[in-house]
């Protein structure tokens, strides 16, 4: 049977066939040649959630821009898909050319989620590629990763030859060069005899749906054919490690590049980490990179448009990088730093140019708090007059409470008018203080009467339990807050006749690494479920509906966000046990984790809910985002007194952070 | 200014998996980047106006698809300025259909004569005048939004319809039948007399029940061939009850389970009305 029409076959077997078959729009197709060299850009979720990214659409044009570069997507498939490629014997491909991942150089996965980390060991293991960095031998692609999870690299310093830190798109051009100067310089002679042969065999296999025995075939091929005898393979495999090796030290001289195998871990007797041993020269700690000037960074204004729906279905546009907030709890908000902005007029050509290349009827603008963009009136008006008479709508996720305006609201939501989205996180002044979220209980008020005179009837409001500090008061205080909102409601709603829909929604808060609360334990989930108890009971009126995630996934995310580099076992161990799609709770099990813990005799609780001691060497000191530990520090001390340390805009908080735009 | 188009298009290849709902959207994204602007419906949630003839079912190639959608012209400033000369130099192009209307049955006549098989999708310049200017070609504008379309989905004509896509009660499909194990001895004659009898029984299966149906009369000009490979070519009816391929197949289920492939590949090649006339 026809490779392709075996493929064909399948597809008509699974759900949502779309998502496996490449060809939408937009997508880059570059011509093969014999010095390229090929990268499977891997994002370790389904398809529909990965074309949402910006982070993906931005490498994947950057990397694609590369003369001599060719790039292609690669999703995970739906446990349906899956079952079917693993009977099938079809190995994971990407989808431009229907190449096999493991016929491409480079294997780069985008980790933006410590749940997505055993469908990166899956994906691997899909594309018969062998998930352990030690086990893969000559010819066995080289596996990267970037993304925000880098800022933590350890739990999975046992799969990944190279993380990059920070933003990518300068990073990985070094790294593709370090690649072309160290493994594929001289070509046919550097890369073993099986390589080569996938290399000629890839030329007759342009455009077809990947052939299952391609690889094999051509192993086979390779070890019988041009290069017989064992002495003369052992002799290429030795080279190609040698090369890889001679790669990997010259990549560690790249600014932002962290290759684990480069550090050596030592442990205390308690299980923390004793030290963190670099050799051949390695940095420590490797500082992330950034893009200094984001007018001048690329942006896929003609980017790929899916023939099958997303979860974000719009073009989007990237307003600034960074946020000068400082909330303690977020992640992105210290790892960020600093604050970078494009330029309003860029901003209005990039939404105009991307909306006429993607025919979208909504353009997102993106940032991690779009009302603090100081031009927003002027970029909202700018790229409405364009957009309205196109029936375009503009959304604004991320808004504050402390400076929503009506009028911008008005404005964005002419064409379409859509829900309303605050997050307090906490139910207390004090708390919101601890925390330093910087919006008070009167603000949330005066930007909700103004809504509901404006028209709206329904508000969402997300909140964190688990908060450091955090008192059964605070707990109660989030329903004091729903009930305050919907007695504005009563007083300003324009129209009452369809009633107010309220919503309170809570989740687990997880400490995570490089925030001033990287020390702090996280909160059972008993106890957990106790305080969204107190939630529950203190919220009983049928005006607002009150949800809450389960502390399940809160529990292994903490775990593995401030894991060490041991917790690289468990993973395995977990989707060893079956983990695959972990971000999705319909396949995370949480007693599929736990015995993966047991079996690799180490505890969840040590790392998610362990308080850290100050001195304490943290695994993921190895990595420097800019911030000074003893900025966070003192944003913790502050934290314990319920002192906010404001807007970085308005006051230098000393971070540290401006530095790296030197 | 708006005024109804039609679109005969091409959905093979990889375009095969996108679905009903997909599609319309991913019309509507080629249509605007393409530079029609499209009529949006008044309210709440405004949506363009579009509608697919017999949604094809996922997997299913077709050369004979057709959408009708509501359009209010060219965006100017969406068309490229070099290009802009070719539909008629900037400012709304809504004489742009409504020329065409006047050539429309013409059009539409000429196709009748034409029994089965792939149209080209070849038609002359609509020669409408914008503003006693350059006049634009239909072909450019097809090509136009060609340009912008994912792989597989061709516009093969773009037209002012004249009938109504429900008046479509035939189609003309075409499909390999693959077998596992090999195919059956004399495929194409054992096939040929199954589907030639007075009555085949089938259960179909609706929302609420699944019943008994004879296909028998809502098939007409049955062909097989199993020269390279085992094909199926036919016409079946699609407008109450409607036989899919799914149905056809089912004919092949108990005594006739030796002719039954494990797996089956088919293209739409034509529709008809009422009286087995080509639909445009």
């Amino acid at each position: 049977m026809e490779p392709h029409v075996s493929l064909e076959r399948i597809l008509n077997n699974v759900q949502k066939p779309a998502r496996y078959t490449g060809g939408e729009f937009g997508q880059i197709i570059k011509e093969k040649c014999v010095s390229e060299v090929s990268i499977a850009y891997c994002f370790p979720d389904m398809y529909e959630i990965g074309m949402s990214n910006l982070g993906l659409r931005i490498m994947y044009g950057a990397i694609n821009g590369i003369d001599g570069v060719r790039c292609e997507r690669v999703f995970a498939p739906w446990p349906d898909m899956e079952e079917q490629m693993r009977s099938h014997g079809l190995p994971l491909y990407a989808l431009e050319s229907g190449d096999p991942v493991s016929s491409f150089d480079i294997i780069a996965f985008s980790l933006g989620y410590e749940l997505s980390y055993t469908c990166v060991l899956n994906m691997l293991d899909l594309a018969g590629v062998c998930v352990r960095s030690a086990d893969r031998g000559p010819g066995s692609p080289l596996v990267i990763a970037g993304g925000v999870c880098c800022f933590n690299p350890e739990p999975l310093a046992d799969f990944v030859d190279l993380f990059v830190v920070g933003e990518g798109e300068d990073v990985i051009r070094e790294v593709i060069d370090a690649y072309v100067a160290t493994v594929a310089g001289g070509e046919a002679d550097a890369r073993t005899g099986e390589d080569a042969m996938v290399v000629s065999e890839d030329a007759m296999v342009v455009s077809e749906v990947c052939d299952a025995d391609t690889s094999a075939e051509a192993e086979e091929a390779g070890t019988s054919g041009a290069r017989t005898g064992e002495d003369a393979a052992a002799e290429a495999a030795e080279a190609a490690n040698a090369k890889k090796e001679a790669f990997l030290k010259t990549a560690a001289g790249i600014k932002g590049v962290y290759v684990p195998t480069l550090y050596d871990i030592e442990y205390n007797d308690d299980g923390t980490v004793a030290a963190i041993l670099p050799h051949d020269g390695a940095a420590l700690p490797v500082v992330k990179r950034i893009v200094r000037d984001l007018d001048e960074a690329f942006f896929p204004v003609n980017t790929i448009v899916p023939s099958t729906e997303l979860v974000h279905d719009r073009t989007v546009l990237e307003l600034f990088r960074g946020c000068a907030r400082g909330c303690r709890f977020c992640q992105a908000g210290f790892s960020g730093r600093p604050v970078r902005s494009r330029s309003c007029k860029k901003l209005i050509e990039q939404g105009i140019e991307s909306l006429s290349a993607s025919g979208y009827d909504e353009l997102g603008l993106l940032s991690l708090s779009s009302s603090d963009y100081a031009e927003l009136p002027e970029l909202c008006d700018g790229l409405l007059e364009w957009c309205r008479p196109r029936s375009i709508s503009l959304s604004l996720p991320s808004l504050r409470a402390d400076n929503f305006s009506m009028e911008l609201m008005e404005k964005v939501q002419s064409v379409r008018k859509s829900g309303l989205t605050f997050a307090p996180e906490a139910g207390t002044q004090r708390l919101r203080d601890a925390i330093n979220k910087n919006v008070t209980e009167e603000e949330l008020l005066e930007a909700c009467a103004v809504a509901f005179a404006g028209g709206w009837n329904s508000v969402k409001l997300y909140f964190m339990l688990g908060l450091p500090t955090e008192t059964d008061e605070d707990v109660v205080a989030i329903a004091g807050i729903a009930r305050a909102v919907l007695d504005t409601w009563k007083r300003h709603a324009r129209n009452k006749s369809r009633g107010a829909r309220i919503s309170v929604s809570t989740s687990c808060f997880v400490p995570k690494p490089h925030t001033p609360f990287q020390w702090e334990a996280q909160i059972g989930m008993d106890e957990y479920l106790r305080r969204v108890g107190l939630v529950r009971d203190a919220l009983r009126t049928k005006a607002i509906t009150y949800s809450w995630h389960s502390p399940e996934q809160g529990l292994i995310e903490a775990a593995l966000s401030r894991g060490d580099r041991r917790m690289g076992r468990v993973i395995e161990a977990a989707w060893r046990l079956g983990a695959r799609l972990d971000a999705w709770s319909e396949f995370f099990s949480v007693e599929r984790w736990l015995d993966a813990f047991k079996l690799c005799g180490l505890d969840a609780g040590f790392y998610a809910q362990r308080e850290r001691s100050c001195g304490e060497v943290l695994p993921w000191s190895v990595i420097d985002v800019g911030v000074r530990e003893s900025f966070l520090q003192s944003e913790r001390e502050l934290s314990r007194r319920a002192v906010a340390s404001g807007d970085c805009r308005e006051k230098c908080v000393g971070c540290g952070a401006c530095a790296l735009c030197k | 200014m708006d005024s109804l188009v039609r679109l005969q298009f091409s959905k093979v290849g990889k375009a095969r998996f996108i679905s009903h709902l997909d599609l319309m959207s991913t019309m509507r994204r080629a249509l605007l980047r393409a530079g029609v602007s499209l009529k949006y419906s008044e309210g709440f949630n405004p949506h363009p106006y579009m509608s697919v003839a017999l949604p094809l079912p996922i997997g299913c190639a077709s050369v004979c698809e057709f959408m009708d959608v509501r359009v209010g012209g060219v965006d100017a400033l969406a068309v490229g300025g070099g290009e802009r000369g070719a539909f008629g130099g900037g400012g709304e192009v809504g004489g742009f259909v409504h020329d065409a209307s006047a050539d429309g049955g013409g059009e539409t006549g000429a196709f009748d004569g034409g029994v089965g098989g792939v149209v080209s999708g070849e038609i002359g310049d609509f020669g409408g005048e914008i503003d006693g200017e350059v006049g634009f070609s239909c072909d450019a504008f097809v090509e136009k939004i060609n340009a912008q379309l994912p792989e597989g989905i061709k516009i093969l004509d773009i037209y002012t319809p004249m009938r109504k896509l429900k008046e479509i009660s035939w189609v003309e499909i075409f499909g390999i039948l693959y077998y596992d194990k090999g195919a059956p001895a004399d495929a194409a004659a054992k096939l040929a007399a199954r589907y030639s009898e007075r009555s085949i029984i089938i259960s179909k299966k609706t929302k609420r029940s699944v019943s008994d149906l004879d296909i028998a009369p809502f098939i007409r000009d049955i062909e097989f061939d199993d020269a390279d490979e085992v094909t199926i070519k036919a016409k079946v009816f699609v407008h109450d009850p409607t036989v899919s391929t799914d149905n056809l197949l089912a004919a092949l289920s108990g005594g006739f389970a030796e002719l039954a492939p494990d797996y089956a590949s088919f293209t739409r090649l034509e529709v008809f009305d009422a009286g087995m006339r080509p639909f445009r």
